[in-house]
C-alpha cells in the first residue's frame, strides 16, 4: 500500500507519553511497519507500544529521524550477510554520538531496538556494548557492569587455570 | 549451514536465568540471553569471551553456549581436525566438544609456532598389554592398537575410545594369532554404514609352526633374515561407529545396567572385510575412497601395488613397468600414497645399480589408476610425471596423510576451513643416510577450470603434479636417526639412536614448522590459502621460528627409554596429540600439545547449591 510520506503517525508508550511521528520514520522499526500494513484503515488510535517509555522512545526516534530513508536489510540479505559478515566494530560517527549514553539508556535502546525490530539501531548498541568488553579484564568487566563476583575463591581461581591458555596469547 | 537457534542456556532451570530480569540491578543483565549470545558476542573475540567467562556465574554459563563456539568454528581460518563422521553437531550432550574444537586449534597453532613449543597436558592410558603398533583416528577420539600379553600367548586389535567424560578406555578388540602391524585405520563408510576401517599385516612360518619359535618375535620394523620361510597376510577390519558411539555415550555410565546391556551387544561387532595371503612382505597400507568405494592399498616387493575394492570385491594388480634406464637395476618400491581424487598414485622408487654401490637414484613418479574392467586384474602401469633425485642417499621415505574430504554422514556438519581451501601441499619425507639426517619435500597442487556446460555450472579441479615438487629443507642429525611422524601442516620429529631400530632410545622429540604452510614458491602459480582470521584479537603471526624446535620432554624420554625404548608411535596432527608406547611398558603415554576443554561438571554442581538454598528465592519469585 503506498501510502503519503507525510502520513503522520501516533503512538502511545508505556507512561502515556504519545508522539506523533512520519510514517515514513516509524517504518525504521519493522514491528510498527507490519503494523501498519495490516491495518487498512485509517485509525486515529494513537499505537501502543508496552515495552517502551517516553524517554527511550525519544532516543529511538532521533535515530529513525536521522537514518529516515535509508534501506532496509531485508530478511533474505540477512542471513546471507550474517554468514560472510566481518565482525567489524565500527560503528559511524554519528551513531557513535547518538550512542555515547549512560549504560541504562544504552541497554534500553537495545532492548526498544530488539523490541521494535530495528536491526540497525541493534547492532549500534550491540557493537557499542562488545566494545566496552573487548580487550578488558575480568576485573575490569566486573568494574565496567557493577556486576558482583560470586565465585567461590576456588572456583576462580580453577577457571581461571583453565582458561590460562587464552591469556598473553 | 544454518546454526541451530534454539539455544542451550534457554532450556537451562530458573536458576540460570533469574539473572536476566527486566529490573535487575546489574543493567547489562536486563538485557535477554539471545541479545547477548546471537548480538554482543558476535562481536566479540575468543579471548574476550574467554574474560567474560571469568566475570561471574551467569556469563560462565553463556559462554560456554555452543552457538557461540560453532560462529567461531565455522569463520576460523586454521585446520581443523574432521569431524567424526557420526558426531551430532547439534546434540547438546557432546556440546563441549564444539568449543574443544576451536580452542585446540587456537592454542595448538599457537604452541606450535611458538620459539619454546611445550605439553599442555600428559595422560596415562592403562593398556594393561604391552603395544606393538598403533594409529589414532584424526580427531584423536579413537586410538586403535596391537597389543600381546605379556607372555606374548595372545594377541589383540584393539579400539580405545580417548577424551570419553569418564576417562579414556578400551572399548572394543579383535583376537588375532599373531602380532599385528603396519596398522592403519579410516573413518570409511561401507554399504551406508559409517564406521571405523582398521588395516593391518601380520605373518607366519608359511610351512606352519615352528617349535620354540614365534613368528611374532621378528622385527616387522628392519629386514633381519628369518631361519623360515614366512606367509604374509593382510586382513581388514570393519566396526560400526553406531555401535561404538553407544558404548562411549556420556550418558551412560560405564558399569551400568544400560552399559553392560549396550557392550554385550558389541561383542563380536568386528567384521572382517578381506584378507589375503602372499609370501612377499607386505607393506604401505592404507585405506581410501575411490569414487565412494572403500579400497585398500599395499605394496608386495619388489615392484607389485595392490589395491582391492571391498565394494566390488575386487583387486587389481598394478606391475610398476621397468624404466629403461634402469635397466639391470634393482628397483624397490619406498613409499606410495593414493591421491583418490585425481585418480592417482604417488610413488617413490628406490634404484640401485647391480655392481656399483654407490649408483643410487630415488624417483618420485604419479601414476593413474586404471579403470576396472571387467575381467582384467593385472595391469602394467606407467608413470605420467617423473622426478628423480641422485644426490643424497636415503634409507625410506614417508608421505603425509590427507585427512580433509572425508565422508560425512552427518546433515549438520557445517564448512570449515580445508573445504574452501585449495588442498595443503603434500609432504615427502626422505630418511637420509650417511649424512644421517631427514629431508623435506613439497608437492603443491595445481587446479584446472573447466567452464560451464548446458549440464554443469563452471567447477575447478585441483591435482598434484610434480612440476611442483620443491625441496624445503636438509636437516642433519648425525650420529642420530631422524625419526618423522608426517603431517600435512605438523610434523612431529625424534632423534633416536642407531642401536636399536626396534626399539629405538629416544634423544630428543621436536616439532616441524615446514616453510609451506605459510611462503609458497614465488614460482607457483596456484592459490594460496586464506591466512586472515578475524576470530582472535591477534591474527595469525608468521614467524620466523620454522623449522626444528625442541620440546621439553626430557621426563618423558627418560620414562620412555627406561622402558626399553619407543615401540609405536601415533600423531594426530590435528588436534596436537602424540600416543608413545614403550618396548616393556604397559602404558600408552598420551601427550597433548594443546589446550583441552573439558565437559563441564560446575553446571550441575550450582544446580545441586541452588536447589537446596534456591526454594526459598523460587517461592519469592512467584509471590
Amino acid at each position: 500500500m503506498a501510502a503519503p510520506a507525510t502520513q503522520q503517525i501516533k503512538i502511545r508508550c508505556n507512561d502515556e507519553k504519545e508522539f506523533t511521528v512520519d510514517r515514513d520514520v516509524l517504518e525504521r522499526s519493522v514491528l510498527i511497519k507490519n503494523m501498519l500494513e495490516d491495518v487498512t484503515e485509517q485509525q486515529d488510535a494513537p499505537i501502543p507500544l508496552p515495552n517502551v517509555s517516553g524517554p527511550v522512545m525519544a532516543k529511538v526516534l532521533e535515530y529513525c529521524t536521522h537514518h529516515r530513508g535509508e534501506p532496509l536489510p531485508s530478511a533474505d540479505t540477512e542471513q546471507s550477510q550474517d554468514e560472510t559478515r566481518k565482525r567489524t566494530t565500527d560503528i559511524s560517527e554519528w551513531d557513535q554520538k547518538f550512542i555515547t549514553v549512560d549504560q541504562e539508556m544504552l541497554f534500553e535502546i537495545i532492548l526498544a531496538a530488539n523490541y521494535l525490530d530495528i536491526k540497525s539501531l541493534l547492532d549500534v548498541g550491540c557493537k557499542t556494548v562488545a566494545n566496552m568488553i573487548k580487550g578488558k579484564t575480568p576485573e575490569e568487566i566486573r568494574k565496567l557492569f557493577n556486576i558482583v563476583n560470586d565465585f567461590t575463591p576456588e572456583e576462580e581461581a580453577q577457571i581461571k587455570k583453565e582458561n590460562e591458555w587464552a591469556e598473553d596469547r | 549451514m544454518q546454526i541451530s537457534r534454539q539455544l542451550l542456556v534457554e532450556c537451562l532451570p530458573g536458576f540460570f536465568r533469574r539473572y536476566f530480569k527486566r529490573d535487575s540491578p546489574c543493567l547489562i543483565f536486563r538485557l535477554p540471553l539471545d541479545i547477548h549470545v546471537e548480538h554482543i558476542f558476535s562481536y566479540l573475540h575468543v579471548e574476550d569471551i574467554i574474560c567474560l567467562r571469568r566475570v561471574n556465574k551467569a556469563f560462565y554459563f553463556l559462554t560456554h553456549e555452543p552457538v557461540i563456539w560453532k560462529r567461531f568454528l565455522e569463520r576460523m581460518n586454521l585446520p581443523v581436525p574432521p569431524m567424526r563422521p557420526t558426531f551430532l553437531y547439534s546434540h547438546h550432550a557432546t556440546d563441549y566438544e564444539i568449543e574443544q574444537m576451536v580452542t585446540r586449534a587456537i592454542s595448538l597453532d599457537d604452541n606450535w609456532n611458538a620459539t619454546k613449543p611445550s605439553i599442555y597436558t600428559r595422560n596415562i592410558l592403562p593398556a594393561h598389554h604391552k603395544v606393538q603398533d598403533m594409529f589414532i583416528l584424526p580427531g584423536g577420539k579413537y586410538l586403535v592398537a596391537s597389543v600381546r600379553d605379556d607372555h606374548g600367548y595372545r594377541y589383540h586389535i584393539v579400539l580405545y575410545a580417548l577424551d570419553h567424560p569418564k576417562g579414556h578406555r578400551a572399548i572394543a578388540r579383535f583376537p588375532i594369532e599373531v602380532k599385528a602391524y603396519h596398522l592403519y585405520a579410516k573413518y570409511m563408510k561401507f554399504k551406508g554404514k559409517t564406521g571405523i576401517m582398521i588395516t593391518y599385516a601380520t605373518r607366519a612360518f608359511s610351512d606352519g609352526a615352528q617349535p620354540g619359535l614365534d613368528p611374532s618375535n621378528y622385527s616387522h620394523k628392519v629386514d633381519v633374515e628369518e631361519p623360515y620361510p614366512m606367509a604374509y597376510q593382510q586382513a581388514t577390519l570393519f566396526i560400526s561407529l553406531n555401535t561404538l558411539d553407544s558404548l562411549v555415550d556420556p550418558m551412560v555410565e560405564p558399569g551400568s545396567d544400560a552399559f553392560i546391556s549396550r557392550a554385550s551387544q558389541v561383542g563380536s561387532s568386528f567384521t572382517v572385510m578381506f584378507q589375503s595371503q602372499t609370501v612377499y612382505p607386505v607393506d604401505h597400507m592404507s585405506l581410501f575412497e575411490l569414487e565412494g568405494e572403500c579400497c585398500v592399498l599395499m605394496t608386495q616387493q619388489p615392484n607389485l601395488i595392490s589395491i582391492s575394492n571391498f565394494e566390488r570385491e575386487k583387486t587389481v594388480s598394478l606391475y610398476l613397468k621397468p624404466m629403461q634406464q634402469y635397466e639391470g637395476w634393482i628397483t624397490r618400491i619406498s613409499a606410495v600414497r593414493a591421491l583418490p581424487w585425481q585418480r592417482g598414485l604417488l610413488v617413490i622408487c628406490h634404484h640401485l645399480h647391480p655392481d656399483l654401490v654407490h649408483e643410487q637414484e630415488y624417483s618420485f613418479r604419479l601414476y593413474a589408476i586404471p579403470r576396472p574392467g571387467f575381467d582384467v586384474e593385472q595391469h602394467i602401469i606407467e608413470p605420467f610425471d617423473i622426478n628423480v633425485i641422485h644426490d643424497k642417499y636415503f634409507s625410506h621415505f614417508k608421505i603425509s596423510d590427507y585427512h580433509f574430504n572425508f565422508p560425512t554422514s552427518a546433515q549438520d556438519h557445517p564448512i570449515l576451513y580445508e573445504s574452501r581451501c585449495p588442498p595443503p601441499p603434500i609432504s615427502v619425507f626422505g630418511y637420509m643416510d650417511s649424512p644421517m639426517g631427514l629431508v623435506h619435500y613439497s608437492i603443491y597442487p595445481d587446479f584446472h577450470d573447466y567452464p560451464a556446460t548446458k549440464e554443469k555450472s563452471a567447477y575447478r579441479r585441483y591435482f598434484y603434479t610434480l612440476q611442483h615438487m620443491y625441496h624445503q629443507a636438509t636437516h642433519i642429525s648425525s650420529p642420530h636417526i631422524t625419526h618423522v611422524l608426517p603431517g600435512v601442516y605438523r610434523s612431529l620429529t625424534y632423534t633416536a639412536t642407531q642401536d636399536n631400530y626396534d626399539s629405538p632410545t629416544m634423544v630428543r622429540l621436536r616439532r616441524y614448522r615446514s616453510p609451506h604452510c605459510e611462503s609458497y614458491p614465488p614460482d607457483y602459480p596456484g592459490v594460496r590459502p586464506p591466512t586472515s582470521d578475524d576470530i582472535t584479537r591477534k591474527t595469525k603471526v608468521l614467524t620466523r621460528t620454522r623449522g626444528f624446535k625442541d620440546f621439553d620432554v626430557s621426563d618423558e624420554i627418560n620414562e620412555i627409554n627406561h622402558l626399553g625404548g619407543v615401540s609405536a608411535v601415533a600423531w594426530d596432527e590435528g588436534i596436537g596429540r602424540l600416543c608413545i608406547a614403550s618396548q616393556d611398558g604397559e602404558d600408552i603415554m598420551i601427550l597433548d600439545f594443546a589446550h583441552i576443554v573439558q565437559p563441564d561438571r560446575r553446571f550441575d554442581q550450582w544446580k545441586r547449591d541452588q536447589a537446596m538454598l534456591g526454594q526459598e528465592s523460587d517461592a519469592m519469585d512467584i509471590s
